[in-house]
């Protein structure tokens, strides 16, 4: 009886420290897309950090209930995306979020091209990333998350309809769809400012 | 980005542009705090785990002592029924604590057992409580307990005549004589 209980004992701590292990794995693998999800939704590092963390806590909390852990990043990419509107709302609401202008978008679009670029082409780049942003934030939801998840780690059409557990004609629609959106409110945004 | 203008953005160009604006990288401190992060919430929940053993444990103990005194408790007796006014007959006819209608006198000590038992049979009977006044009752039960203690006789109520006040002389009741006339047209018969 003793040897019995020892041995589940034992079990159950193999099977907790496997699920330990196997979280760790994919904490590995999908922190940075969790963090890009939220990122292109708050477009700023620390509020997207802070939700990507708590996206985590939360897939932690609920690991071992789920059934196929190969649907672990279509699961965090649901939960985060949900979490970092919920969160832009509440920054809405409070109207206390810092417009583009030295963090954000614009710091994202100066970490990557400050070393290639001159002032002024600086200065165009952040005119040009600020209108992207804008236009991608105009789009619906569902438009929005195609080209968020189409724009990161290279994912192809296929890898997008597994994340989103949607056919992949409905993804490549959403993606014309949302391209040409894009292209026409960016183009007017340009027609505008030279006006 | 590359010397375009968006009005002759490419596909390939609108997807490099979202690529190239999506091409953040967390902070370093970023995976850390994740996994601290994680061992928090992973020490929380043995916490709460070990709580709601703790919890479990108590509703179960809670549980079994009520049905443990569910189970002891006697079966309660029946009710009385709403008290209702006494009927003068009944008022009049019995005094508490006095006479039973076996004929046994009663005991005061026992009196309110007597009055339960009897309410209950009244109950039981669907007839109304007699209801009587506290201080009379008080005051019958006095005089049951002074008459058991011989402290009152009931050769000392005649005592109680001369305490009480004067009555008045007797007047002689005077009857005049009646005198019956005879009829006058019977006198010839």
């Amino acid at each position: 009886m003793h040897e019995h209980v020892e041995r589940l004992a034992g079990s159950l701590v193999t099977a907790d420290r496997e699920l330990e292990r196997e979280f760790e794995a994919r904490l590995a693998d999908s922190s940075r897309l969790a963090f890009r999800i939220a990122f292109s939704v708050l477009k700023q590092r620390e509020d997207a950090e802070d939700v990507a963390q708590e996206a985590f806590a939360k897939a932690y909390r609920s690991f071992n209930q789920l059934r196929d852990r190969t649907r672990f990043r279509a699961w965090l990419v649901r939960m985060t995306w949900r979490m970092a509107l919920d969160r832009q709302r509440s920054n809405r609401r409070r109207a206390v979020r810092e417009l583009p202008g030295g963090s954000g978008a614009d710091s994202r679009a100066e970490a990557g091209l400050q070393t290639r670029l001159d002032t002024a082409d600086l200065l165009t780049a952040r005119e040009r990333a600020e209108h992207l942003w804008n236009a991608i934030e105009a789009l619906p939801d569902k438009l929005r998350l195609v080209v968020v998840l189409a724009g990161i780690e290279g994912h192809d059409m296929h890898e997008v309809s597994a994340l989103l557990d949607v056919p992949e004609g409905t993804v490549k629609s959403r993606l014309f769809l949302a391209r040409k959106q894009l292209k026409e409110r960016l183009s007017w945004m340009v027609t505008r400012t030279k006006i | 980005m590359d010397g375009h203008t968006h009005e002759d953005l490419s596909d390939e160009a609108l997807a490099r542009e979202i690529e190239a604006a999506l091409g953040v990288d967390p902070s370093p401190q970023f995976l850390p705090r994740v996994r601290a992060r994680i061992a928090t919430e992973r020490a929380r929940q043995g916490w709460m785990w070990s709580w709601r053993w703790a919890e479990a444990v108590a509703v179960l103990a809670g549980v079994g002592v009520i049905a443990v005194w569910t189970l002891r408790q006697p079966v309660p007796a029946p009710r009385d029924p709403p008290i209702t006014n006494a009927s003068p007959v009944e008022t009049v006819g019995r005094s508490p604590g006095l006479v039973e209608p076996s004929g046994q006198t009663s005991n005061p000590g026992s009196a309110p057992a007597i009055r339960t038992a009897r309410s209950t049979r009244r109950a039981v009977e669907g007839r109304p409580e007699v209801m009587v006044s506290p201080r009379e009752a008080a005051a019958l039960r006095q005089l049951v307990v002074a008459i058991a203690a011989r402290q009152v006789g009931a050769v000392d109520i005649p005592k109680l005549e001369g305490e009480s006040a004067p009555l008045p002389p007797l007047e002689e009741i005077v009857l005049e004589p009646i005198e019956l006339s005879p009829i006058a047209g019977l006198e010839g018969e």
